[in-house]
């Protein structure tokens, strides 16, 4: 969902910038190591600790084999990136090591094995990896583009779309919901594309920022469309984080 | 035929192609042409099909006017294939008010019988334009104008896998267990999605399908098939 925090724990650990990593929402899971390993955390903080030392997002740090890395309590963000040395070798469908509903089997579960190689920390350099600023994932700017139907809305839509917004309960890989909602009497579309990032407007007025595991195609107008770094804080939000959509100056 | 096409830039990497906003043979014919040579031109990392437009995505921030001065000379010099050979595929449906979810309300909106709702949207052969929403997600045209139903105002955050539904003047089956915003026939039992298959989806975007109407009892002697992987699809082909 994060994938420039995603990306960042693979480059502080040489990795390819596609090798695997797992996500870890809400700081939800203790995994031991099978193996000595290098590996990082990045995205979230959510207080982990390797076999109880603190670690610290963004630095790379050498497990012993049968030691545990667990979270404790939040301090920002929603999802946490555990990147190992030379990734996570998990089976390969259709070009893709995810987890995705009905393609792969099940999500994770307590018990699981995720295959990893053994590797040693000593030849990276953590001080060369600017980070994310942690400011970043508090703000709640999120920088867009006018949708595909934006100009479909009336002046009243346009103006209530950049005041703020609150996330909704109903957020998950596929979309965020938004909890208010814009007055609408706008009819639905010929089914087209949307991306992650695309913003739609329901004809009941509420507004769905579709996600990573969107669909390829919807039926909603697309009023707005996030950046890929806004797609990115959007998925470090919590239910009831506010956000507000802020138009891209060309 | 040329059509007049709409560029829009959607995002920082990608253009909107538009066609006119009807559902219609020749667009999706034209529409698959420019496909083919949009994608030998290899510089989109994906292409989005729909009824009326396709979206190319670039791995990067497109310069917008370069870009579409590059698609408007590829459009001008586009040719159509000869005909083909088309295949047809025979869907089987229960149309069960249990799996059904929507019969009534359907029927009643168009002020019809249920009985009606399920001979009308098994009789017509409909033409797959694109596969969108989900992997396998096969989108039709040809749904008779007496059977559109308005989307629901907000979707489901669970439709299960195999619902064949209606959504405005498009009809459709779920491929996978998903939020959806359609109304709710009936049931397939076939699989519409594997991606162990070197063919993930069997249909490709110009073929033909129908519904075929199938008892509770038929429905589940075909899922047991197709659990065990003993199912066959029946199909005809058409030069």
């Amino acid at each position: 969902m994060d994938a420039q925090s995603a990306a960042l724990g693979n480059k502080l650990l040489g990795n390819d910038a596609d090798a695997a990593v797992t996500e870890i929402t809400f700081g939800l899971g203790r995994f031991q190591f099978t193996k000595s390993c290098a590996f990082s955390l990045t995205g979230a903080d959510f207080s982990a600790t390797l076999d109880g030392r603190p670690l610290k997002p963004n630095q790379v740090y050498q497990a012993a084999a049968r030691e545990t890395m667990g979270f404790g309590k939040r301090q920002f963000g929603a999802r946490v990136y555990l990147s190992v040395a030379a990734g996570i070798r998990s089976n390969l469908v259709l070009g893709s090591r995810s987890y995705f509903p009905g393609m792969t089997p099940n999500r994770l579960e307590s018990g699981d094995c995720l295959p990893i190689q053994e590797s040693s920390a000593d030849p990276f350099d953590t001080q060369l990896q600017p980070a994310i600023e942690h400011q970043e994932f508090l703000s709640a700017s999120l920088e867009c583009t006018p949708g595909p139907e934006f100009r479909l809305l009336n002046l009243e839509q346009q103006t209530r779309l950049f005041r703020s917004f609150s996330v909704s309960v109903d957020n998950n890989r596929v979309g965020y919901r938004l909890v208010e909602s814009l007055n609408n009497e706008l009819e639905p579309i010929l089914t087209s594309a949307v991306l992650p990032g695309t913003v739609q407007l329901t004809p009941d007025g509420t507004l769905i920022i579709l996600m990573r595991d969107a669909p390829v195609t919807g039926g909603y107008p697309r009023v707005l469309q996030l950046s890929e770094s806004a797609i990115c804080r959007v998925s470090q939000k919590i239910a009831r984080d506010p956000i507000r959509f802020q138009l891209k100056r060309n | 035929m040329q059509f007049d096409l709409q560029y829009q830039l959607f995002g920082d990497s990608a253009i909107l192609v538009e066609w006119p906003k009807v559902l219609s043979k020749d667009i999706l014919v034209d529409i698959l042409a420019f496909e083919a040579v949009v994608r030998q031109g290899a510089r989109a990392t994906d292409l989005i099909l729909a009824y009326h437009s396709l979206t190319i995505c670039f791995p990067h921030a497109v310069h917008f006017s370069h870009e579409v001065s590059i698609l408007k000379e590829l459009y001008a010099r586009l040719t159509l294939p000869s005909a083909t050979t088309q295949t047809i595929w025979e869907i089987p449906v229960c149309y069960d008010q249990d799996f059904g979810i929507d019969l009534r309300e359907v029927a009643s909106r168009n002020g019809m019988e249920i009985d009606d709702v399920i001979r009308l949207h098994s009789q017509p052969e409909y033409l797959i334009h694109f596969i969108g929403f989900q992997p396998g997600f096969l989108y039709l045209s040809g749904l008779n104008p007496s059977l559109h139903t308005p989307r629901r105002p907000s979707p489901r955050l669970r439709v299960d896998r195999g619902s064949v539904a209606i959504g405005g003047q498009q009809t459709g089956v779920y491929p996978s267990d998903t939020p959806g915003g359609w109304n709710i026939l009936g049931k397939s039992p076939i699989s519409f999605f594997d991606p162990k298959l070197a063919e993930p989806v069997f249909a490709k975007p110009g073929d033909g399908l129908r519904f075929q109407s199938v008892s509770r009892q038929t429905f589940l002697e075909l899922q047991e098939q197709v659990e065990q992987g003993h199912f066959q699809l029946s199909r005809t082909t058409r030069d």
